[in-house]
């Protein structure tokens, strides 16, 4: 009989590093013209035009500008004079992104991207490279400063949610180090607001519970949590403990190469793309127009991945802000421009049901999985026809690359060449211009 | 009035007539039976949801007067169900419908008969005369190709082509394709080409299923939209489905380069093994083919792979092609399991075609592997 390892009840903590680039959006256009410097600066939208903030400097958020507040509005709290409007270049950011990411490499083979402006490196293994991970993180601070001219806060800790909060601490431009094993007592006194996980619905459904803080959820026996607030409940109650929840360790490669539990890779992911229009419309050909530009966007986007889309859905928000949805399924999932137009051209009309003016359209494909076979069309790939259909997806892919995606749309979107102002500066990507740009590729 | 039927013929008649009844609709009259007695005849019984209609007269019924009774059809063949005497008898009262049995009694509370559907009679003279057995393996062998989702053209339909001494039947959901050509006793004395819905057949295959139609021979005749089938006291009659089926003679192979054979029960059983291991959205095995043996696998993300083979007879190069294992399957299940089973191709993106017999033809398009 051998023996099973004795079960270890408290994980040793992790050195965790997560690496968050401040006010993103706005250091990289600060980068590009230092005039912004000590300036309220916005994100998302010129001033007039439809969209939301992106993106606020400090100097705008002194005024209560928050990223997600309408243009309009931040265009009202911020001083007329100073503020600087900027619509957003989501290919700039994206390369400084990368070339941050680079600097990050260097510090540890163990980097994990959670989105363009945040990083969370797991820094096992590099103790000897460094005196402390204080000192590890000054370095690596100094260092994207000196390679990208961007500042980055960075909260250390040995659980991810730790990380995570402590990062929102040490911002603007600092560090904040929780020593190992005191991460249940560095977030006790905070507001349940602030662990990770906790979005406004929860908040409130804790709130009736009259869990407030951190430390009164990590009193909670883990299957009262589980019980009352399902899996989620054991997850948090796990963080406020000062442990990772099984969702905030990486997957690690089980026998065969296949990943055994921890957080799995989600087997299906979705695309989306949406803009509000420059002036709020009930024009079918405006609104099925701007639609079918959007799919085709999203339709090349899931074919520059490789992948093919299972479901489709529209997304329509009316002036009075109501927002409606409608999906609908393929019925083979596909990548091609043909069936993702028809099914975004049979939900609308149907859920666009109000005589109310629309301000923002979306299409989203869902269900989104790495294409491995293509089912055949009796009458459309066994005849001539369809290979040239699907030869015209594809020329048409190569065409947008070479010379933009305005280079060549559908006859369906042209209706809108007249009605919506196209965006035509040398080097952007060329279409019709979005609304926030900045939030979309 | 009081009616007495034979147990199993009620529940029978009950249970093809609930199969058309429309399950949920505005008019409650369609989710209804409606039970006709006649103290000559005895019991006849209707259903429609105005794409199919029934109208069967039950062998051995017995009525002591003539009357009508309009009830819910799941509900009447809930009740008929709970009979166990060998013979069911019921009565009329005030519009419903009174049973009892054993030590139950129940009252089904019927239907106004005022919006009553009337089903049209068989004309005198019917368009063509067809062997139960011949019609019923036609349907099973084609129904199962319809296309099942909505958009897609026509196909949601059988074809039905009767032109002199030739029957035809065809199916197609755009990926698949299932014919069936065969020779009737007699020439028709009308040829006609129509397209039927899945269900007045699926109904047809199952009203036929039955020992007392092994013999019979189906009265077809066509009247303005729909086409009426005859068999013994049975009357079941299909709408028509407007529109024009795809012109499908082109997409059946008319000669391909490779040529193998395989008994159908060996290749169902390494294609059912093979498909444990794949998953909806990615709904494909590998069909690797060598000489003397046929390798089938699949391989699923986060699930796994499998390998499954069978001896088979060819002789040529080394093929690999991707197919839904179920258009595959489907075809196998109205095949004989021991029957010898064709499959011909030419390469990995042209239409395969499967046939076990000379009449039989099964067109499957490949899934383009990547």
């Amino acid at each position: 009989m051998d023996l099973a390892p004795a079960p270890c009840l408290r994980p040793r903590p992790r050195d965790l590093m997560l690496v968050d680039l401040d006010c993103f959006f706005v250091s990289v256009e600060r980068v590009r013209d230092p005039a912004l410097r000590g300036r309220p600066v916005v994100v998302g939208g010129l001033p007039g035009e439809r969209g939301v903030v992106a993106c606020a400097s400090y100097e705008a958020r002194r005024h209560g500008v928050r990223a997600g507040m309408p243009i309009f509005e931040a265009q009202r709290r911020l001083p007329a004079r100073q503020a600087v409007f900027l619509r957003g270049d989501h290919a700039a950011y994206a390369r400084a992104s990368a070339r941050v990411m680079a600097v990050l490499d260097r510090f540890t083979p163990a980097v994990e991207p959670l989105s363009l402006d945040e990083a969370l490196l797991d820094m096992a293994g590099c103790e000897r490279h460094h005196r402390s991970w204080l000192d590890a993180a000054g370095d690596l601070r100094a260092a994207v400063r000196g390679e990208t001219g961007l500042a980055a806060s960075v909260g250390i800790a040995g659980t991810r949610a730790a990380a995570k909060v402590a990062t929102e601490f040490a911002k603007p431009d600092g560090i904040l180090e929780v020593r190992r094993g005191e991460e249940a007592a560095f977030l006790a006194p905070l507001p349940v607001g602030h662990l990770p996980g906790v979005g406004p619905s929860l908040l409130k459904a804790l709130a009736r519970f009259h869990l407030r803080t951190v430390g009164d959820l990590a009193r909670i026996p883990p299957e009262v949590l589980e019980e009352t607030f399902g899996r989620v409940g054991r997850a948090l109650g796990q963080r406020a403990r000062g442990l990772d929840a099984p969702d905030d360790l990486p997957a690690a490669p089980g026998p065969g190469g296949l990943p055994a539990g921890g957080r799995r890779a989600p087997r299906t992911h979705s695309i989306s793309r949406e803009t509000s229009f420059a002036r709020d419309t009930c024009d079918p050909v405006v609104i099925d127009g701007m639609l079918s530009y959007l799919a085709q966007r999203a339709a090349q986007a899931l074919r520059a991945e490789g992948s093919v889309a299972r479901g489709v859905g529209v997304r329509l928000r009316y002036s009075d802000f109501r927002t409606v949805e409608a999906r609908g399924r393929l019925t083979e999932p596909s990548d091609r421009d043909a069936p993702i137009l028809d099914a975004v051209r049979r939900l609308w009309p149907a859920r666009y049901d109000r005589r109310v003016a629309l301000r923002l359209v979306g299409v989203q494909l869902c269900e989104v999985v790495p294409r491995t076979g293509r089912q055949l069309d009796l009458f459309e790939d066994a005849g001539p026809a369809p290979r040239a259909r699907r030869a015209l997806d594809d020329a048409v892919d190569h065409i947008r690359r070479r010379h933009g995606f305005g280079a060549v749309v559908r006859a369906g979107a042209i209706g809108l060449l007249d009605r919506i102002p196209t965006q035509r500066a040398a080097g952007a990507q060329r279409g019709f211009a979005l609304r926030t740009p900045g939030c979309s590729r | 009035m009081k009616v007495t039927v034979p147990t199993h013929v009620f529940l029978d008649g009950v249970s093809h007539g609930a199969s058309v009844a429309a399950s949920k609709s505005p008019k409650q009259v369609l989710e209804c039976l409606v039970l006709r007695a006649d103290a000559r005849t005895g019991l006849s019984l209707e259903a429609t949801d105005l794409d199919v209609g029934l109208r069967i007269h039950l062998a051995e019924s017995e009525a002591d007067e003539d009357g009508t009774v309009v009830v819910p059809a799941a509900r009447l063949l809930a009740v008929a169900r709970e009979v166990d005497e060998d013979s069911t008898t019921f009565e009329a009262d005030d519009g419903a419908l009174v049973l009892a049995t054993g030590r139950s009694r129940f009252r089904v509370r019927g239907e106004s008969q005022d919006d009553l559907v009337t089903l049209p009679r068989f004309p005198p003279s019917a368009a063509a005369q067809v062997p139960a057995p011949l019609l019923r393996d036609m349907i099973r062998r084609t129904v199962f190709a319809t296309a099942k989702e909505a958009g897609r053209f026509a196909l949601h339909g059988v074809l039905l082509v009767i032109r002199g001494d030739q029957i035809e039947m065809v199916a197609t959901d755009g990926r698949r394709l299932a014919r069936v050509v065969s020779r009737l006793p007699e020439p028709a004395a009308r040829d006609f080409r129509v397209i039927l819905g899945p269900k007045g057949l699926a109904l047809l295959d199952r009203l036929l299923a039955g020992s007392a139609y092994e013999k019979a021979t189906v009265a077809v005749a066509q009247e303005e939209r729909q086409v009426m089938f005859r068999v013994g006291d049975a009357l079941v009659i299909s709408r028509l489905i407007d529109g024009s089926f795809p012109t499908y003679e082109d997409v059946i192979p008319k000669r391909s380069l490779h040529q193998l054979s395989v008994t159908v029960a060996d290749l169902a059983g390494a294609l059912r093994q093979a498909a444990l291991l794949t998953t909806r959205d990615a709904l494909s095995v590998e069909f690797g083919i060598e000489e003397g043996e046929l390798t089938i696998r699949s391989r699923a993300l986060d699930i796994g792979e499998a390998t499954a083979r069978a001896p088979v007879q060819y002789e040529g190069p080394s093929v690999r092609i991707g197919f839904n294992p179920v258009f595959v399957q489907e075809a196998l299940k109205v095949m004989e399991p021991a029957a010898s089973l064709h499959l011909s191709f030419t390469d990995a993106k042209a239409p395969t075609l499967l046939t076990d017999r000379e009449d039989f033809t099964y067109v499957v398009m490949p899934i383009a592997l990547e």
